[in-house]
């Protein structure tokens, strides 16, 4: 903070002819000295414990602030963990990982599968006139199925049979499916018999070997499933 | 100690009834037209030398067709449809197939197609129906009801469409069927339908019931007249089944080793008790034929006392009466007898198994 320098307008003489007329101006002797209109203008306007105290400062050469401070809410506990997270219900509610019903067509998926069709071959390494390999069950068990167009072949619920489409998005317990009328159903795999097709290969799928969250899956140790009935 | 074995009989279920040709509440028009699939019928009468001619005429010359390997998607064909399910009782039901071990299919005269499917061909076949009434607990079978005269099941509509692709593309089910065919208009010839099959490259056989008579002398017959039928109905039908078995009911036969069986009292001898057999597939119209005739035949001099007719039902129907469900379980027994005398009056057995609902 700069000093006021004694040249500037506030601390300047009074013009000339303001002090030679200041008995007509009525203005107090004090005011010309400027010590003494200031300690009248702190007793005016100061607490007179805050005076004290800052008298007291002033001689242990502390600065004090003079005005009533209002002191600061401390953070609450919650706050203080720093950011804070979506609870399950909440993560629900905002829905942002659900596939928009509107405007799913199944031409504008196609791309989608056609890479997945590259990516699947090379995964099972397929030549269309072998077998699969043998490891291919392990490997079809964490593959990633976004893009394969899957038709359910079986299922507990006879309505379902027959769907086919372009899996567009996979949870826990279903399969989002695009079919080629452009609708988006969503199908359970728990309770379906899926199969896809690929370079001649009719791949059967049993819904229940999936029944796990896609992140999972790809990394899960399986045990063998005693039954395949639905 | 082990836990008690638990032998109870299986729950059957016997209704009698008694009534009057002549009431006009009688409800015997009901019960013979609405149990359709009949597999035999038995003629029993007491004092006769031999079934009458115009009984016989009119049961042997009905004549029904067996179809080899028909793809049920010939069944809910347009052409079909119009042609015979909506112009004439069409009755079909699958032929030699189990109905508590395989799947099986009916058509019903009031033009629905029943199937009678277990689990794994329900979840295949992409269908809905429902689940049998008779396996709640243990193996699951499921019935599926296609109405087939429904203005809405029509090509191009949804519901038909998908049936259709179910029984082609999806499975292409095959069955031999056990058919006849009652034309509204009787100037048509009941054999278009076996023409119809046959000309799309069908194996069709046409058959004719198979008639077995048998008449017994000096037999002990119950007197029905005497008899109060109120307390003894059971024992009455129990006599007619042994009849129809020909079992040896004598009085020295009691002390048989295999039957200890005698005819209920009151009883007397009688010179001689015919029983007669017709195996094959009869129309409800055939049996109400019969049950007419023996009524005129009564009426005639020197008439018999009683006759009754004695009607089986087919066991592997996935139907009994009025379309409800039907289960085979121990027997799969749907049998109804009309005993009938002179005066118009007639007792009236319906007898079912456990997999079966009150007639």
């Amino acid at each position: 903070m700069s000093t006021p320098t004694q040249d500037s307008a506030v601390y300047s003489e009074l013009p000339a002819g303001v002090k030679r007329q200041a008995t007509q101006l009525k203005l107090a002797d004090d005011v010309r000295d400027g010590s003494a209109y200031l300690s009248s203008f702190l007793r005016r306007h100061v607490a007179p414990r805050n005076l004290a105290t800052a008298a007291a400062a002033n001689d242990a050469h502390q600065v004090v602030l003079l005005d009533t401070v209002v002191p600061k809410k401390r953070p609450s506990s919650l706050q203080k963990k720093g950011r804070r997270q979506l609870n399950a219900r909440e993560r629900r509610g905002v829905d942002c990982f659900a596939a928009s019903t509107a405007r799913q067509t199944y031409r504008t998926h196609v791309p989608l599968h056609t890479l997945w069709r590259g990516y699947m071959r090379s995964l099972l390494q397929l030549e269309p006139s072998r077998a699969l390999a043998a490891d291919a069950q392990h490997r079809l068990l964490k593959a990633d199925y976004h893009g394969c167009v899957l038709t359910v072949a079986r299922s507990r619920c006879p309505s379902l049979v027959g769907v086919a489409g372009i899996v567009l998005q996979e949870t826990r317990c279903t399969w989002r499916l695009v079919t080629r009328e452009d609708r988006l159903v969503t199908v359970p795999k728990a309770t379906c018999v899926f199969t896809f097709e690929l370079e001649g290969h009719v791949v059967t799928l049993y819904g229940k070997h999936f029944v796990h969250r896609p992140a999972d899956r790809c990394s899960k140790k399986f045990k063998s499933k005693a039954t395949i009935d639905l | 100690m082990a836990a008690p074995l638990n032998f109870n009989s299986p729950k059957n279920l016997l209704v009698f009834e008694q009534s009057s040709f002549s009431n006009e509440k009688s409800r015997h028009k009901t019960v013979i037209g609405d149990h359709y699939f009949n597999c035999a019928v038995e003629v029993c009468s007491p004092n006769v030398a031999q079934i009458p001619t115009t009984v016989t005429a009119s049961l042997s010359p009905s004549s029904y067709y067996i179809v080899r390997n028909l793809p049920l998607s010939r069944l809910i064909d347009k052409e079909f449809i119009e042609a015979f399910v909506r112009n004439g009782a069409f009755y079909a039901v699958s032929l030699n197939t189990r109905i508590d071990v395989a799947n099986s299919v009916a058509v019903l005269p009031t033009g629905k197609l029943v199937l009678s499917v277990d689990k794994d061909m329900y979840e295949t076949l992409g269908l809905e129906g429902r689940r049998s009434i008779f396996s709640q607990t243990r193996e699951r079978k499921f019935v599926i009801e296609v109405e087939l005269t429904k203005p809405s099941f029509t090509p191009g509509k949804k519901n038909y469409e998908r049936t259709k692709w179910c029984f082609s593309e999806r499975l292409n089910l095959r069955f031999d069927f056990v058919f006849t065919w009652v034309p509204h208009d009787k100037s048509i010839c009941s054999s278009s339908v076996g023409k119809y099959f046959s000309g799309m490259g069908l194996s069709v056989s046409s058959c004719r019931a198979q008639m077995m008579s048998n008449t017994m002398k000096d037999v002990c017959v119950p007197d029905l007249l005497a008899l109060n039928i109120l307390e003894n109905s059971q024992d009455l039908f129990e006599w007619l089944g042994a009849v129809s078995c020909y079992i040896d009911s004598e009085e020295e036969a009691s002390n048989d080793f295999v039957s200890m069986y005698t005819t209920p009292s009151p009883c007397n001898i009688c010179t001689q008790l015919t029983h007669a057999k017709w195996q094959g597939f009869f129309t409800p119209e055939a049996i109400a034929m019969v049950i007419d005739e023996i009524r005129l035949y009564l009426k005639t001099p020197d008439h018999p006392p009683w006759a009754s007719v004695t009607v089986h039902g087919y066991a592997d129907s996935p139907v009994s009466w009025r379309g409800k469900e039907h289960g085979y379980h121990q027997g799969g027994e749907n049998i109804y007898t009309y005993i009938v005398f002179p005066n118009d009056n007639y007792w009236l057995y319906m007898a079912v198994g456990s997999h079966d609902v009150c007639p």
